[in-house]
């Protein structure tokens, strides 16, 4: 798989980050956004893959590393939320997701740069953990 | 048409260019919590083209008065005309602040990722709070 940012995460050794490093699946099946995540550990670097909802084969948005890592609060080691970006060209995402009680949540704010007739869009989904 | 979801693939009947309507947004806004950890109020007012976003601080460790950002405008759907969500950044000197906000049933959900950049002894810190709409 292509990793395509190649900024590194910013401080995520400084904390734990294992409820995050998971396979996940949308809680919603018939989801028409993102239907998996992958967040995966690389030499320290916290690195997230996309599977687009699509008809057919999926739509894989290729992997990119997390920006920067969250804890629960100012005095917490306990990385459990991140913020990553998608730069397709046509369109820029802006990831922001937690880990809460075994759920992902995941925001994306979609921007669009092609000139199309379609508005910038917010959307946010849930999911479970899965075998990866 | 690009896309890398099946939910991008509508258009907005009148055009993207026409701008998004910030009328669920914008006014002034307190924190549910009487004593809130990070953010007391928001303003969203509306600019010319843009909304503008002003934040009263709680955190003792950051300043009071967060000054004005721009926020960044997002509707529910790629065909939709209205915003219902936002983001936006300030820069709180040491600290930066990613605010991410949606209205829910008459309800201001502010998801804050707080990154600290100047070494302090503090975690860049995820945060979670809710706001009602006062006139």
């Amino acid at each position: 798989m292509e990793v395509v940012g190649t900024q590194g995460t910013e401080r995520a050794q400084e904390f734990e980050t294992s409820s995050m490093v998971r396979s996940w699946a949308n809680t919603n099946p018939s989801t028409q956004g993102i239907a998996r995540v992958k967040i995966r550990s690389v030499e320290g670097e916290l690195r997230i893959s996309i599977e687009g909802a699509a008809q057919g084969a999926a739509c894989h948005w290729g992997e990119v590393a997390i920006e920067a890592v969250y804890a629960e609060n100012a005095a917490s080691r306990r990385g459990m939320a991140f913020v990553a970006r998608y730069h397709f060209g046509f369109l820029e995402t802006l990831l922001e997701g937690n880990v809460n009680a075994g759920l992902l949540v995941l925001a994306a704010f979609h921007t669009f740069l092609d000139g199309s007739r379609r508005s910038n869009y917010f959307s946010r989904e849930f999911f479970h953990e899965v075998a990866s | 048409m690009n896309h890398v979801a099946l939910e991008q693939a509508q258009e907005h009947a009148l055009g993207a260019a026409t701008g998004l309507d910030p009328v669920w947004l914008t006014g002034n806004w307190v924190n549910t919590n009487a004593s809130p950890s990070l953010i007391r109020g928001i303003r969203l007012e509306s600019g010319q083209s843009q909304l503008m976003m002003r934040v009263t601080g709680a955190d003792p460790g950051l300043p009071e008065d967060w000054g004005v950002a721009e926020a960044q405008l997002f509707a529910e759907n790629t065909a939709s005309g209205e915003a219902m969500a936002f983001s936006a950044a300030f820069d709180l000197g040491g600290t930066e602040s990613l605010l991410q906000g949606y209205v829910v049933k008459g309800v201001l959900v502010i998801v804050s990722f707080t990154r600290v950049k100047d070494g302090r002894e503090r975690s860049s810190s995820f945060g979670k709070e809710f706001f009602y709409r006062v006139p």
